[in-house]
């Protein structure tokens, strides 16, 4: 057995939660590893002595001031809106599901509001149409023009115009 | 059923002397456990009220899904780090150990034996506070609240090889810190 592996048995050795197979085989490292042994005589003392941090004695009547501090909380007025929604009694449910309407609300208002000046997908999509046809018709003009030099023409003259020619004389 | 179940069941139907008798058996070990996360007599006993206020004000909700000190030490866990986090934000380190509350006082200056006392109480709590927290957790729920490892893992929200496993950690960690202390300490090697 490696000394890792006895050491992190050592508390359930302790403790008595290992079967006899187990307790066997840490014996016998410990009955040869000093550094082990004296591993588990400290683990043992470090836990006696948490012992010495002794417990402290509560005041007598715990129970009773406790039932004065809800009484005294239910007496004063809740400040703030979470005491407020507290003391409705609402429950998670129920205010996830107030919350859910209200996010739906808002986002409806917004969308149908009249004059509200947000633009409708509907209209951003006829807008964006109209310019991808503009687009459109202009590129084919373009192109319609750049291709018109392959031809067909009807004499010279037009090609020499095409070309920036025409002007020279 | 387990008795603390039956007893938040009937404080949830509206049985306050249930909740009454519910603190009766558990306060003195939350009282305790909040004593030795925050090394702080005096407020002590206010946050352990603080615990049974929060479980009191949940009880309509409570489904006994789990053992009930397993649900109490959780929230004791949570009041607690939230009080020492709050205090951190405000105090030097120096500050929150000296709060022992009792050196000055002539009747104990004079009795070695509880000068022992406090000193050993501040050496056990400076060498807890430096671990981890859950090792620190761990090891005061097995140790000092004596819960077993399954119910510890159930308040840590983790295995039980877990726990175990930081229960180790922090054994090897406090016999390091701690040797001074010890019977016959000496060195070991890993």
């Amino acid at each position: 057995m490696e000394c890792r592996d006895c050491r992190e048995l050592i508390i359930s050795f302790s403790s008595g939660d290992l079967p006899s197979s187990g307790r066997e085989s840490i014996e016998a490292h410990i009955g040869e590893c000093p550094e082990c042994g004296l591993y588990m005589s400290q683990s043992a003392g470090v836990w006696n002595l948490l012992d010495e941090w002794r417990e402290i004695e509560p005041r007598g009547d715990f129970v009773s001031s406790f039932w004065d501090r809800v009484s005294r909380e239910e007496r004063e007025p809740a400040w703030g809106v979470l005491p407020r929604l507290r003391k409705l009694g609402l429950s998670w449910t129920l205010a996830g599901a107030l919350a859910s309407v209200l996010i739906v609300g808002i986002f409806t208002f917004a969308l149908f509001k009249p004059d509200s000046g947000f633009m409708t997908y509907a209209d951003n999509d006829a807008r964006d149409e109209q310019i991808l046809l503009e687009l459109d018709n202009a590129t084919t003009r373009e192109t319609t023009d750049a291709l018109s030099i392959y031809g067909p023409w009807e004499n010279s003259v037009q090609i020499m115009k095409i070309n920036g020619y025409g002007d020279m004389n | 059923m387990d008795i603390d179940i039956e007893l938040m069941l009937r404080a949830k139907s509206g049985d306050d002397g249930a909740f009454s008798e519910l603190m009766r058996r558990h306060y003195r070990g939350v009282v305790n456990y909040i004593y030795r996360y925050t090394n702080v007599k005096e407020n002590s006993e206010d946050l352990a009220q603080e615990v049974f206020l929060r479980i009191y004000r949940s009880r309509k909700s409570y489904r006994p899904e789990a053992k009930f000190s397993t649900w109490l030490y959780k929230i004791a866990t949570n009041v607690s780090l939230t009080h020492v986090k709050k205090k951190n934000a405000n105090l030097s380190l120096d500050e929150i150990y000296d709060e022992g509350g009792e050196v000055g006082d002539p009747e104990i200056d004079v009795a070695d034996d509880l000068i022992y006392r406090k000193e050993i109480k501040d050496v056990i709590f400076q060498a807890m506070e430096s671990l981890p927290e859950r090792e620190k957790v761990a090891i005061m729920l097995c140790k000092y609240e004596g819960l077993s490892y399954e119910e510890a893992a159930r308040v840590l929200e983790c295995t039980v090889g877990a726990v175990k496993t930081h229960v180790h950690r922090g054994r090897m960690k406090l016999i390091d810190r701690l040797k001074p202390y010890l019977p016959g300490g000496g060195e070991y090697g890993m």
